[in-house]
This record gives structure tokens, C-alpha cells and sequence, in this order.
């Protein structure tokens, strides 16, 4: 690759985000600029900084590798998060999100629930949810930026993270949600520009269309050796257009776990839900559900259908899948680019992953600092003067427990990390947040049950039940002498959201019912 | 139909047009629409 013009491409994206992140320093002098942007952000800015924050290094090249090993399954994981991450999202949640953070005057999400629930335990137990377990997240989207700078430049995985992680620093600290929705916005563009040509140079590439890479890639399968496809077939592969095998391993990591843990999750993102609350009226939030659409159907949409037909491209030019090539399924997205496409796309390439990562990471930091300083200091201790030098120290604090946990991560962990995440999100807050949007029969009793269940319940998951985390972190094997508390299956391979999800919405329930008063 | 046989694949692809067609269908609609429960807040 050409140092010179990759280098200059870096400094000038780098420089665009010190301009934007500047941009929004200047524009930021109250706190309520600092967590929502004045209320006054445009629709288009809100929603492509909604799409760049949803979709992470971990979307294109964890979930993208999941693709590339698993096939298209992984396309229920788009659609879902076009259907339940945008319309839904914005029409049945956004909206009323909007007017209640508006009527109770608040900037996050913590003390929107807490707030309406009239509990400031609320609001700080969500606050150190959000502060406690989103540095995992974080940490994983980090180690997808990370890995792709190295991947592509070459450089040592220590320095490209450290780098990496500076500059998101500075800007987020500075610029707070205006210079982190500013910088979004541009990053979204990139990711946006950069799939597109992903997609048309993959075609090309292959010397063929939509319909004929299809059928070959469905019949790759039977150019396979025989051992080789009856060892992927054991775990439930049925192919790169099939879905895998009902009531396998792969099947119960692709829906459980990916699918539902993602598709359902991305309803009750802090993130995400504090950018219902930067814009001044719902008619921004109605445009914003097509531009959210489009973008994700052109970057998740595109970099999963490129992650399955990596392996055509890789069987026509070197005889050999993905998975052969590449054992850590993180670095398939990054190996792809670099051997198929372009030098200087490769290079275009890498920023659309920077942006993808720091568009997320950023919001990320954000959220944490806000949870730190407005949710958990500033209520405990009560000095709203200070809020924003406490906000910006709870984001340094939070940018540096990420950059240590992103150390600890092992192998293939990117898309499950973000499951992991999305999962504990889904079940620990989406009861209380739906029932606060929609049923006037809910409790602050019946929040805090929830809450409390759905937090406790995945955790508990993770721990005694779900096979693959259990067994790493190694509790119930030191306690009970075995990896899982349940060993028939298919009960070891269920993801914790199908555990703790409906135990938190039967908590909302029962709870709200028996403190309702009459 | 597009080279995919499994119906399972395919509905994710044929949903997601859906998707973007209801997006352009609401998100024109009500482009220039103020909404009155804004202002009953």
C-alpha cells in the first residue's frame, strides 16, 4: 500500500474530527448542551449519529466474520435492526421518549427512568448498570479498531490502540454530545460511501452478479472435501445461503445469541436512546427513520452479504474459505479487504472501520461519563455546578477501565462481547423503559423488581448456565464442579436474554401489580 | 429466487426492502408534519 497517500488520508480525517469535535466545544456551555445538544440537534445529524453509534467495528468486522464462517443466517441480524433498531425504535420509542424527556427536563437515560419513576435509586442503579457493564462493550469495539489498524498498517496492536483511544479522548471529552454527534454524522458518511463501493467492487471482483454469486456460493459447499464440510456440518452448518441445522451449536449462537440478543437489545441502548432527546420535536425524529433505513441497509446489510461471498472470492483465487485462511474469524473482514480490493480503497476502507469503531466508542464514553457524573455523582453528592468537569472526569475514567478490560478479551469475543452487552441492556432495562412509554399501571416497585431481576438474572446466566461464558470465567466449575448448572441440552447453549428477558418482564408485572394502588 | 434457495435467507432480504419501503412511505409523510402532542407536553 502506498504510505504516503494513506498517511495523508489519516491526517486529513484526523484533522476533519479535531475541526468538529472544536466545532463542538465552542457550541457546548451548559451541561444540558454537553448531554443532549441544547435539544436542537438537526434530524439528519440525529439520525445518521443514531446509525454510526448502532453500528461498530464489532457489526462489520465481528458480525461480518460471523458471515463469512456461518453464512447469511446472520441477515435476520440486518433486517432486525432496520425493523426493531429504526422503525420501531423511532415511531413506538422515540417519540414518547422525546416528550417525556422534555415535560421531566433530563438529559439521560437514567434519569428519564428515574425521573418518571420518581426513585433516584432507579436512577443510579441504572447509572452504575450502564457505568459497570458497558466498558465490556466498549473494550470490544476498541479491539475491533484496533485489530483492523494493525491488519492494515502493520503496526504493533499495543500502539494502534493507545493511539486510537487518545483521539476519541480528546474530542468526546471536549466536544461532549455536540463534538461526538458532529464527528458521527461524518463518520456515518464515510461508512456509508465507502460500502457501497465495497459492494460494487465485490461484484466486480467476482465477475458476476447478485443472482450468480448466489447459486455459486450455494454450491461451494460441494467443492468442499467431504471431511472438511462433515466437520463444519457437525456444528450445524448447512452452508452460506442455508440456514444451520434447527437445534445446533450454530443455530443456537446465530438466533439466540446474535439475532435476538442484538435485534432485541438494541431497544433499551442508553446510547441510543439519549439521541431521542437532542432534537426539538418529533417531526425530526419521523425524518430520521428513513435516513436511519437506508443507512443500515447499506452498511450492515452489505458488509454481511460481503462476508458470505468473501468465500467465493477466496475459493476462486486461492482454492481455499475464509475460515481456512483466517482462524480468528475478527480478522476475516480485515483480510478480505486487504486482498481484494483496491490499495486505495483499502485505505478508504480503514477509516470507514475507525469511523464505525469511534463513532460508537465515542457515544460509548459519553454515555458512561454522563452515567458517572450526572446519574451517579450528581445525585449522591448534589453539586450541579461542577456537572460537566465531573462528566468529562467520569468519561476519562471510563475510556481507561475500557482500554484495560480490551486487554483481557481473548479471541473470536467481538460479536459475542456485543451480544453480551446488548443482552444484559435488553434485559435489564427494556421492561421498565417500555412500561414507562406505554402502561400507566407501572410501578417504581415494580421498575426496581425488574431491573434488579433482569440485571441479576443475566449475570446469573452468564455465570451457572450459558455454556461458553461459564465456562471461561470458571465460577460454577469452583463451586458446583461442573461448567453449566443444567447440562442437557439444548439448555447450555441458550442465551442469557432468553433467561433473564422474560424474568424481568414477569418482575415488571407481578411487581407493578401488587403495589398498584386502587 | 436470487440464487437462494433457503426461505429462511431469503425472507431477511425480501424484509429488508419492505423495511426501506415503509421507512420512504412514513418518513415522506410526515417530512413537514408538526405533531400536536408536542406542544401538549
Amino acid at each position: 500500500m502506498n504510505t504516503f497517500a494513506l498517511g495523508l488520508i489519516v491526517i486529513v480525517y484526523l484533522l476533519s474530527l479535531a475541526f468538529l469535535g472544536y466545532l463542538g466545544y465552542k457550541k457546548t456551555t451548559s451541561a444540558n448542551d454537553y448531554l443532549v445538544g441544547g435539544r436542537e440537534m438537526n434530524p439528519f445529524v440525529m439520525a445518521l449519529s443514531y446509525g454510526a453509534t448502532f453500528i461498530s467495528a464489532s457489526a462489520i468486522v465481528g458480525f461480518g466474520g460471523v458471515a463469512a464462517a456461518q453464512g447469511m443466517g446472520i441477515q435476520w441480524l440486518a433486517m432486525l435492526n432496520m425493523l426493531v433498531g429504526v422503525i420501531i425504535a423511532f415511531i413506538f420509542f422515540g417519540l414518547r421518549t422525546r416528550r417525556l424527556g422534555e415535560k421531566y427536563n433530563v438529559s439521560t437515560f437514567p434519569a428519564l427512568l428515574g425521573k418518571h419513576f420518581q426513585s433516584t435509586h432507579i436512577q443510579i442503579f441504572v447509572g452504575a448498570v450502564i457505568f459497570l457493564g458497558m466498558p465490556l462493550y466498549a473494550s470490544v469495539v476498541m479491539k475491533g479498531g484496533a485489530v483492523f489498524i494493525e491488519e492494515i498498517f502493520a503496526v504493533d496492536y499495543n500502539i494502534a490502540l493507545l493511539i486510537f483511544t487518545l483521539v476519541i479522548a480528546a474530542y468526546v471529552i471536549a466536544g461532549g454530545i455536540k463534538g461526538v454527534m458532529y464527528t458521527d454524522t461524518l463518520q456515518a458518511c464515510i461508512m456509508f460511501v465507502c460500502m457501497l463501493f465495497l459492494l460494487f467492487w465485490l461484484y466486480k471482483s467476482l465477475g458476476m452478479g447478485f443472482i450468480e454469486a448466489n447459486e455459486k456460493l450455494t454450491a461451494l459447499t460441494t467443492k468442499l472435501a467431504p471431511e472438511k464440510f462433515a466437520a463444519m456440518h457437525k456444528g450445524g452448518f448447512n452452508g452460506w445461503t442455508s440456514m444451520p441445522a434447527f437445534n445446533s451449536p450454530q443455530w443456537y449462537t446465530l438466533v439466540t445469541t446474535l439475532i435476538l440478543g442484538v435485534g432485541i437489545g438494541c431497544l433499551a441502548q442508553p446510547q441510543l436512546v439519549v439521541r431521542f432527546m437532542t432534537v426539538k420535536s418529533s417531526t425530526e425524529i419521523r425524518r430520521g427513520v428513513l435516513i436511519g433505513c437506508v443507512f443500515l441497509l447499506i452498511t450492515v446489510g452489505t458488509i454481511y452479504h460481503a462476508g458470505a461471498l468473501s468465500n467465493l472470492y477466496f475459493f476462486q483465487t486461492r482454492g481455499a474459505i475464509a475460515t481456512d485462511l483466517v482462524k480468528d474469524i475478527d480478522k476475516i473482514i480485515p483480510y478480505f479487504i486487504n486482498q481484494s480490493m483496491p490499495w486505495w480503497f483499502t485505505a478508504l476502507f480503514m477509516l470507514c472501520i475507525l469511523s464505525a469503531s469511534m463513532s460508537t466508542l465515542s457515544s460509548l464514553f459519553h454515555t458512561m461519563g454522563s452515567a458517572a457524573g450526572s446519574d451517579i455523582y450528581n445525585v449522591v453528592v448534589k453539586r450541579p455546578s461542577q456537572l460537566t468537569k465531573v462528566i468529562r472526569l467520569g468519561v476519562l475514567v471510563s475510556i481507561v477501565i475500557s482500554y484495560i478490560i480490551c486487554y483481557m478479551l481473548p479471541n473470536d469475543f467481538i460479536a459475542r462481547g456485543t451480544s453480551i452487552f446488548m443482552g444484559i441492556c435488553a434485559s435489564s432495562f427494556l421492561p421498565a423503559y417500555f412500561s414507562m412509554l406505554y402502561w400507566k399501571g407501572a410501578t417504581r416497585q415494580g421498575a426496581i423488581a425488574s431491573l434488579w431481576t433482569g440485571s441479576f438474572a443475566s449475570i446469573f446466566a452468564m455465570f451457572f448456565l450459558h455454556q461458553k461464558e461459564a465456562a471461561a470465567l470458571g465460577l460454577c466449575k469452583a463451586l458446583f464442579g461442573t461448567e453449566v448448572l443444567i447440562q442437557a441440552n439444548p439448555w447450555p447453549m441458550i442465551d442469557p436474554i432468553l433467561f433473564a428477558f422474560p424474568a424481568s418482564i414477569l418482575a415488571m408485572y407481578i411487581g407493578s401489580l401488587l403495589t398498584q394502588k386502587k | 429466487m436470487f440464487g437462494i434457495e433457503d426461505p429462511f435467507i431469503l425472507a431477511p432480504y425480501l424484509l429488508m426492502g419492505a423495511c426501506v419501503i415503509f421507512a420512504a412511505w412514513y418518513g415522506l409523510k410526515y417530512w413537514n408534519k408538526e405533531d400536536k402532542k408536542d406542544t401538549n407536553v
